[in-house]
């Protein structure tokens, strides 16, 4: 502890903290532009100048470490009138058109002209560049910038993508991309919240309203399971802008694409108005009443014949805990059964499974702050700068702060492309490249200096014997000397981490790699705490514990959708399984057997498409409701605006539907089902380690006729199904698209950008090509989120949980 | 080939990339004649970092060739101390002779031409430098034969 005086304030402080630090933490102003929280100490802008005694110089406050004994003055005549020619100097070229800036009113140079004036100077220049049209999303204007570097750090050493910067030198500087080509860029719009200027802006915001208008509320992000803060701006009822507030939330602040610009999905054009019945075949708009009737006659005669357990119900992974709380009272109660299950089936229910053979436990949240001030981090065959961007970001932060960060990868990650080391491996091998690492440090005796008995230790070395450095290097096609060095640095580290997901669209990892990476740690003697595999979606989390799985041996997704005629009748609730899971071919067979399909979403899914009845939720903003994100954090999500045309909230229509079942299920109100829900107890499990054999081995194997694998996953500015409906994210991304190594659009005549046919032992498809080094030779990728392209009608479905690739082969389309 | 080898050692004599940029710019330099759009690609992929990082902090460094340069370039100073001692006599005399105008390059792609913020030879004005030779005591004459030996 240090001890210095600020503007006669006697104030404690941490070695290493700088006086801004100081000064913020005990709410002392002093103005800053090129400050940023997040970043190394910049000194550019010169605003933060503060008078130190014995110092003859005025001393930037945001890059002057704060020093015992130190008396420093924030406030006095030449500090005022030092600050005032600094923002002259700032004026000089500055635009000053404020009347038709979006940021006027929360600009901070227009705070700072305000405050220490003036708004005009003694010199005068005029920068001319062209306002830049062309790029997606991001609004750049140069003129306005004052070039303090914000969103250039920001954009690199942040977010670790780099994408623009201050070109030239002096008054011809100008922030652009390398090349002033059209911004090609992960689109987070971090740089957009880190401009203090109204040089970098949001485009679908551009022109749309005046900052004092804005009515702003905070909401979780509907997308995936970080569960992000975001800042919702509303004018007249209608959400304009998505921020993110520096300190708020879990996110402390960042935000990714998806869920900065994603939220109108809700304006999406497929929402659903009103509830549809199919009549003569065709689905037809009919009244509440009509379709509540409807559907409590379908379902009881469907009870009637068939008994209880030829029904079963899907829920959402991105509905509200409420909602699924009450579909899951509907099933259990009204109906009577057990057979209830979420996505989470095809993903992180076995990453659970996984955890309880190995550890014990039966949760395992993740912590966001894991990464930071590990030794060695792993990341194993998992774009989580894609699938959980923020969470992501933490491997980058613990890289900065010194952390070895390992990606073992074939694909060309962001991740990987900023690790410290990167594993190229053959995709899908990880778990063999993890096998590998245990059987080594067995051999290295490792376990044996832990002194440690952990039962199951002679089975998992007979079973991992084989994995000797050679075989793993022919598995992974990796160098077997660096395959050993990486091990020894992973096996000898002082603290380390696996970071891995298992997600719904993923095809490449399954129960087999968590229970790979819970063994080896446990023979490193580390908890769950150093695996870290976050939940998917929004609300995947809290959909598990609200006992949206079969709990009584009741049937699961895999028996509802991939055993046509297990049921008669299917309740699917915000789920579009024909688009979001695998082997779509089967799932729709299953679809054509049932006697009553039962859809329930925002919009017009390709499932509800299918159904014999549709009824339409309010979505996400549109109601109240609770996520619980991957920490195991339950967060609140406001209603913000109104229902889309006759929507209303999910556990709503339930409600409805078992009063005209004549069931009461008791709740009438929102808050009534909240404290219902306040009762759930979570089992978390206990605590006992066991090492577990695993097998592995690839489901389909790639050979002469299907000879590359191909690999499904999210992306960067789309998740799931849900941000199709996103005009902004479209905006950026909005073909189907599969991404072919330059190796094998060679060797098979692909061009980049022409459409060829990807066959698999299931059927084919036609898709987009984009030739890129992101793969490597004998790798497609493939993201799952466009319902046109359909995929999955290519690939399978593991119920055993594990990893399925599917081997496929490509031809230009003749 | 020879251009990723040169840069792997410099990488070596660095703690990390973005240290190793301002000397790998020189490399590239070498190899592409000035710094071109291919120029910074390949600084960028080999040292993994983005273009838009390589080409900002090229672009904030004058002495960087930052478009297409003849075979030599001479970088003349006109500072107080040359311009008394006739700089800019030497500037005209190179316009006249090998029509070079300050900032250009001969028609042959012999020589370009950089006029010079001061080079730290006031004692001996006007100085200039040829590619990366220093040469002072400069008059009409002696620029002449001097240049002359540049082919
Ligand atoms: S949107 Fe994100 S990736 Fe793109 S330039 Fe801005 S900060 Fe960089
Ligand atoms: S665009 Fe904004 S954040 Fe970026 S340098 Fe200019 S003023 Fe700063
Ligand atoms: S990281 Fe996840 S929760 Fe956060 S903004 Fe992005 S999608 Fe939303
Ligand atoms: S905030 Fe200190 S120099 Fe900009």
């Amino acid at each position: 502890m240090i001890e210095l005086t600020i503007d006669g304030k006697k104030i404690q402080a941490r070695k290493g903290m700088t006086i801004l630090d100081v000064a913020r933490e005990n709410n002392i102003y002093i103005p800053h532009l090129c400050w940023d929280r997040r970043l190394k100490p910049y000194g550019g802008c010169r605003l933060c100048l503060v008078e130190v005694e014995g110092q003859r110089k005025l001393m930037a406050a945001c890059s002057t470490p704060a020093d015992n004994g130190m008396v420093v003055h924030t406030d006095t005549p030449t500090l005022r009138k030092a600050r005032k020619t600094v923002l002259e100097l700032l004026l000089v070229h500055h635009p000053l058109d404020c009347p038709i800036c979006d940021k006027a009113g929360e600009c901070a140079l227009q705070d700072l002209a305000y405050k220490y004036g003036p708004s005009e100077g003694r010199f005068y220049a005029e920068r001319k560049h062209e306002p830049e049209a062309t790029s997606a999303l991001i609004d750049r204007n140069p003129n306005r910038c004052i070039l303090c570097g914000r969103c250039v750090r920001v954009c690199w050493e942040h977010q670790g993508v780099g994408a623009i910067n201050l070109i030239g030198r002096g008054f011809n500087t100008k922030i652009s991309p390398a090349f002033e080509e059209t911004l090609d860029c992960e689109f987070c719009g971090q740089c957009v919240d880190a401009c203090p200027v109204g040089a970098l802006g949001a485009k679908p915001y551009k022109y749309r309203a005046r900052a004092w208008f804005l009515e702003s509320h905070d909401s979780i992000c509907p997308y995936c399971s970080v569960g992000c803060t975001l800042t919702l701006d509303l004018r007249e009822g209608k959400i304009l802008r998505v921020r993110g507030v520096d300190g708020k939330g879990v996110n402390q602040g960042d935000l990714c694409g998806k869920g900065r610009f994603g939220f109108d999905f809700i304006y999406g054009e497929s929402r659903l108005k009103t509830p549809l019945v199919r009549k003569n075949g065709e689905l037809k708009e009919v009244s509440w009443e009509e379709a509540l009737y409807y559907v409590a006659e379908r379902l009881k005669a469907v009870l009637k014949d068939y008994g209880p357990n030829s029904i079963g119900a899907i829920g959402s992974a991105r509905a509200s805990l409420e909602d699924n709380y009450m579909l899951q009272k509907f099933i259990r109660e009204v109906i009577g059964t057990d057979n209830i299950d979420t996505s989470a089936r095809l993903g992180y229910a076995w990453a659970l499974k996984g955890m309880e053979e190995t550890y014990g436990i039966k949760l395992n949240p993740i912590k966001l702050e894991s990464p930071i001030g590990k030794e060695v981090v792993l990341v194993l065959e998992s774009d989580l700068t894609s699938t959980h961007p923020i969470f992501g970001l933490k491997f980058l932060e613990a890289k900065n702060e010194g952390s070895h960060l390992m990606v073992v990868e074939p694909r060309r990650t962001k991740l990987a492309r900023r690790s410290s080391e990167w594993l190229r491996i053959k995709p899908g091998t990880g778990t063999a490249y993890i096998l590998g690492l245990i059987n080594f440090a067995i051999k290295e005796g490792v376990h044996l200096k832990k002194e440690m008995e952990i039962e199951g230790l002679d089975e998992l070395s007979n079973a991992v014997a084989e994995f000797t450095p050679e075989k793993v290097a022919e598995l992974t096609g990796l160098d077997k000397e660096r395959f050993i060095e990486s091990a020894r640095r992973f096996i000898n580290a002082e603290s380390r981490l696996i970071a891995l997901t298992v997600g719904a669209a993923e095809n490449q990892k399954g129960i087999e790699t968590v229970k790979a990476a819970a063994n080896l740690l446990m023979l490193l003697g580390e908890g769950p705490d150093a695996l870290q595999v976050p939940a998917d979606y929004s609300n995947t989390y809290g959909a598990w514990l609200m006992g949206l799985r079969p709990m009584n041996g009741g049937k699961d997704l895999y028996t509802m959708l991939y055993e046509p005629g297990a049921l008669k009748a299917l309740y699917v609730m915000g789920e579009d399984p024909l688009v979001t899971m695998p082997d779509a071919g089967r799932i729709e067979e299953t679809f054509k057997r049932l006697e009553l399909l039962i859809v329930q979403d925002i919009r017009l899914s390709e499932t509800a498409k299918m159904a014999d009845v549709v009824l339409p939720a309010a979505s996400w903003a549109e109601k109240e409701g609770t996520f619980i994100n991957a920490q195991g954090i339950p967060q609140p999500v406001p209603k913000v605006v109104s229902p889309t045309g006759d929507s209303i909230p999910d556990w709503q229509i339930l409600r409805n539907i078992a009063r005209v079942m004549e069931h009461d299920l008791g709740v009438i109100e929102f808050s009534a089902l909240k404290e219902e829900i306040a009762k759930v107890a979570a089992d978390s499990g206990q605590q006992r380690w066991r090492l577990v054999p695993v097998e592995y081995d690839l489901t389909e194997k790639p050979d002469n006729e299907y000879p590359i694998v191909m690999v499904t996953g999210n992306i960067m500015q789309h998740s799931g199904a849900l941000s199709v409906m996103s005009k902004s994210l479209s905006h950026v991304l909005s073909d189907a698209f599969v991404q072919v190594s330059p190796e094998d659009a060679e060797r098979f005549g692909v061009e980049d950008g022409g459409f060829i046919k990807i066959a698999s032992r299931k059927g084919e498809v036609f898709i987009k090509a984009r030739v890129s080094d992101e793969v490597p030779e004998g790798m497609l990728f493939v993201p799952v989120h466009f319902a046109h392209a359909r995929v999955n009608m290519l690939t399978t479905a593991s119920p055993e949980g594990r990893a399925h690739l599917t081997a496929v082969r490509i031809e230009p389309k003749g | 080939m020879e251009f990723l080898k040169e840069i792997e050692e410099i990488l070596n004599r660095y703690p990390d990339r973005q240290g190793a940029l301002l000397p790998s710019l020189y490399v590239a330099q070498k190899e592409y004649g000035w710094l071109s759009q291919e120029s910074y690609e390949a600084v960028a992929q080999a040292l993994n970092l983005p273009p838009a990082t390589v080409k900002g902090v090229a672009t904030f460094y004058a002495m960087y060739k930052h478009k297409p340069m003849g075979r030599h370039l001479i970088q003349l100073c006109t500072n107080v101390a040359c311009m008394v001692m006739g700089a800019e006599r030497l500037v005209d005399l190179l316009k006249n002779k090998y029509g070079l105008e300050p900032g250009g390059t001969t028609e042959d792609g012999r020589f370009s031409l950089v006029i010079m913020e001061c080079i730290g030879a006031c004692d001996k004005a006007p100085a200039m430098l040829v590619d990366t030779d220093f040469h002072a005591d400069l008059n009409e004459k002696r620029i002449i034969e001097i240049l002359e030996s540049y082919k």
